[in-house]
């Protein structure tokens, strides 16, 4: 499907002044995050550290609720409700710990901000603040501070996953709201080729909460007096803990017509696609993807007599297999991705390779914080691709430049670019060349300079500098690392020998606890509590032993783990409280000689269990964290929920073969203003000039694209 | 199965001798006192609770442990909130908590709970220990065939 490149506006004063009304809207009914670090707020009281509210008879006059998630949608909600909830509790009634802390943090925990996380790791902060404590009138306010994230173990592409932060920071942090399995995004734009379309996206993701060979549906059309395009997919992935660190799969139905110059191109085509990702690796900072297309359809054009290139047929009903790969890479202020993806296709029912497409993509982004959430953001994309034509090619198949975007594969998760974009040209427009319509290679080079003149940061910068947050926030990534080291450590092959020894350690702790029985049982009514902690102890390290033999997951690790010094070293207990204090003043040979055994079973435990490679766990946990934390980190700390920056756009593409005037090379400088207000709509509207415009050309074109948020969150 | 020895005090529902005042003390301005205008004083926390959710890669078990820290102006006290979730395959829902408690920390572990809140999270010993020994003693507690004071003692263990 074709989409119009990056920067794509409609004209729309209207829409403008609607998007600003809901910009406006947005920032009137944002929290006022903590009253106490809203500098507009003078004369706020301090409270005193060491003060007992409660004793000292304080009084509440207001509660507020602060989540910096409140403005997506449904969170805005539940946080409205709960604050109506707490004020009609709390406000005017006498201060109480158990009224703030217990009773407040009851409304909220029922009121389930966040997901329930069924898989990975999840995280919930509530923290509560009293505020403008006035010591005369015996009054102060009560703020709750709630954090909640659930971030996803895979984000896609490096590229594709910045998208995704920038413009669905909930999907980044796992705050899509539970239960609702419909979204609808309506779309909209408007090109000189095409002219003003509309159209929507929609997607149904049922929580299956198992594996399903597919578990989601997505639809998307557009359309306009001109052209129409529909596509819709049926897809399912799943989550490894190999190398192959995540594969999804798709079947694909797309159909499309649209105007290309003096032809029309066609094309209605069936897939079905498998691709992989790979753990990161080198210092986390890289991911291999790679994956397979097996598509079938027909492609048509209307090209008039003439234009019609060399072993270029107008029609055909064609098969073709892609393959793809590439590399991605996220750093703190940088996204890079690199693809190459090979087509070979064939016209008609034939196994012979008629045309091999091949097509280099590479995309850059890098933003410099040049102020509080203002950076500066360079996006570059470079990208090449070649026709071989041993026998035939459908004329569509060729490459179609100007200002619309197509990709090689379909999907969100990797666009791979196929076509010369140059902003400066209408979608399709640059497509004539030497030896007719459409061109049999190209280059083009997209470079967009943004700076948000005016933001207003997802994390207010009260919040995101705050030690305290920040502290809790760092936690939750070490806390999810040390989740995924255990499960290595686990998989270690010398945990699986460990594990082997429970058996016998099982006997040899219930023949201790024989000789324990037959030594109290000679010395009646003497040491008691010895005896009885003894006892207790071999039950406990009993009990672990039972547990991980009985447990067949990874928790087995952590009963494991229990006996040995790396935990709560239960086997030591046991020579302590039976050695240590039972047998040292009754010197029973049968209690020395079976913990001498116990003794010895713990040793070789300690052995193996301390030949698990700790390093590579640690490191395999660290690596499958890394991107998400980069994520995360570059979410809290440079994104903007609602930003207006001034765009500076300058392309360049060649298609040949050129000949004259026909083909060759095109300059494009442009600029134009960007708007994105997370989650609710984002849009780029700009003008580029064509400076070396050829016969038929026009001086520029205009670019304008809008996504809204999700209708139905 | 008998009661653990020299287990942490402070268990089984018992709350412990108090901790220390709060870490924000002697940070905030003197009560009372306006500040300058353009700046306004920090808020004064008297409760922190932080719950992290475990989940197991099989996915059929999942344990919610949350650390609550709550001060009445002058001694802390922190609580471990523990829940454990299981399902015999990934298809069920995990549904209502198998077990669910709160155990008082001992204060000798108060210093520990303030590190897993803090920058250093819980350590890869602590979510070992929340998702194997703890859950499986909160269970076994749960079933009768362990003392709950015992089970509580193993819970407050992850924080060692």
């Amino acid at each position: 499907m074709r989409q119009l490149a990056g920067p794509r506006l409609s004209g729309v004063f209207t829409l403008l002044v609607t998007i600003a009304a809901v910009g406006s809207g947005q920032d009137s009914s944002a929290p006022n995050v903590l009253s106490n670090q809203n500098p507009s707020r003078n004369g706020v009281l301090p409270c005193k550290a060491g003060t007992n509210f409660e004793t000292d008879k304080y009084r509440i006059v207001h509660t507020t609720v602060d989540d910096p998630f409140k403005f997506l949608y449904w969170i805005g909600g539940k946080s409205k409700s709960i604050e109506a909830q707490l004020a009609a509790k709390l406000d005017n009634q006498p201060f109480t710990y158990k009224l703030v802390d217990a009773d407040g943090l009851a409304l909220i925990e029922n009121a389930r901000f966040a997901p329930d996380a069924d898989a990975g790791f999840s995280v919930r902060i509530e923290l509560v603040s009293v505020q403008n404590c006035d010591p005369s009138a015996k009054t102060l306010d009560v703020i709750y501070r709630i954090y909640s994230t659930d971030p996803p173990k895979f984000l896609g592409g490096a590229t594709e996953s910045q998208d995704t932060a920038e413009k669905s920071p909930q999907t980044t942090t796992g705050l899509t709201q539970t239960g609702n399995p419909f979204h609808f995004n309506p779309t909209g734009g408007y090109d000189r080729s095409d002219g003003v379309f509309g159209g929507g996206r929609i997607e149904i993701k049922p929580q299956l909460g198992e594996f399903h060979l597919f578990d989601s549906f997505s639809a998307e059309g557009q359309g306009s007096y001109s052209m129409q395009s529909l596509s819709a997919a049926l897809s399912g992935s799943a989550n490894l803990l190999g190398w192959l660190r995540h594969t999804d799969w798709r079947i694909n139905y797309l159909n499309y017509s649209a105007p290309a110059g003096a032809t029309r191109l066609k094309q209605g085509s069936l897939s079905g696609q498998i691709d992989g990702e790979t753990r990161p690796f080198w210092k986390s900072t890289l991911v291999a993807r790679f994956g397979g297309l097996l598509q079938g359809g027909n492609m048509q054009s209307n090209v008039p007599a003439g234009l019609l290139p060399p072993q270029t047929v107008p029609n055909a009903g064609y098969g073709s297999l892609k393959g793809y790969l590439g590399l991605s890479s996220r750093t703190s202020h940088n996204v890079f991705s690199v693809s190459y993806g090979l087509e070979l296709g064939s016209v008609g029912p034939s196994a012979q390779i008629d045309w091999r497409k091949h097509v280099g993509d590479v995309v850059d982004e890098f933003w410099i914080p040049l102020g509080d959430h203002k950076p500066l953001e360079v996006e570059s994309r470079f990208t090449s691709g070649g026709i071989q034509v041993p026998h035939s090619i459908p004329l569509p198949a060729r490459f179609f430049g100007g200002n619309g975007e197509q990709y090689f594969v379909p999907g969100d998760s990797w666009q791979i670019s196929d076509v010369p974009v140059i902003r400066a040209i209408p979608a399709n427009r640059f497509y004539l060349t030497g030896e007719g319509a459409g061109a049999d290679r190209f280059t083009s080079i997209n470079l967009t300079f943004a700076y948000p003149v005016k933001s207003k940061p997802i994390m207010p910068k009260d919040l995101s500098t705050d030690p305290e947050l920040n502290k809790v926030l760092h936690a939750q990534i070490v806390t999810a690392t040390s989740v995924e080291q255990n499960y290595y450590s686990w998989k270690d092959p010398h945990f699986s020998v460990a594990l082997s020894k429970l058996p016998n350690l099982k006997q040899l702790l219930n023949a201790l606890q024989s000789a324990v029985n037959t030594a109290q049982a000679a010395h009646p009514g003497q040491l008691q509590d010895q005896f009885a902690d003894c006892t207790t102890n071999i039950g406990t390290a009993a009990f672990d032993v039972s547990s991980a033999l009985a447990t067949k997951g990874s928790t087995q690790y952590g009963d494991l783990s229990a006996l040995l010094p790396v935990d709560s070293d239960d086997l030591k207990s046991v020579q302590d409280a039976c050695v240590g204090e039972v047998n040292q003043q009754l010197n029973d040979p049968g209690i020395q000689s079976a913990a001498a055994a116990v003794d010895a079973a713990r040793t070789s435990l300690m052995t193996e269990f301390n030949a698990i490679d700790q390093k590579s766990a640690a490191q395999k946990a660290a690596s499958d964290i890394a991107f998400v934390d980069r994520t995360l980190n570059t979410l809290f700390k440079d994104l903007n929920i609602f930003s207006v920056s001034p765009v500076a756009v300058f392309d360049t593409a060649w298609i040949g073969p050129a000949k004259g005037a026909l083909g060759g090379n095109r300059i494009g400088p442009g600029g134009g203003i960007r708007l994105e207000l997370a989650s609710y709509v984002n849009f780029t509207l700009g003008y580029a000039w064509n400076v070396n415009r050829q016969p038929g050309e026009g001086k520029g074109a205009l670019f304008f694209s809008i996504g809204i948020r999700d209708l139905f969150h | 199965m008998g009661s653990k020895s020299d287990s942490n005090p402070g268990s089984s529902g018992t709350r412990p001798a108090s901790g220390t005042t709060p870490a924000a003390s002697g940070s905030t301005p003197a009560s009372g006192t306006t500040p300058a205008a353009g700046t306004t004083p920090p808020a004064l926390p008297v409760a922190l609770k932080v719950s992290f959710t475990l989940n197991t890669p099989d996915g059929l078990r999942k344990v919610s442990f949350g650390l609550e820290k709550d001060t009445d102006g002058v001694k802390v006290d922190w609580t471990i909130t523990f829940m454990l979730y299981e399902r015999t395959n990934a298809a069920a829902s995990f549904g209502d908590p198998v077990v669910s408690l709160n155990v008082f920390v001992a204060v000798a572990l108060h210093a520990n709970a303030q590190a897993a809140v803090d920058n250093n999270g819980l350590t890869p010993a602590q979510t070992a220990h929340a998702t194997g020994p703890a859950a499986d003693a909160a269970k076994a507690a749960q079933a009768g065939t362990m003392p709950a004071p015992l089970a509580n003692n193993i819970i407050q263990n992850t924080l060692k």
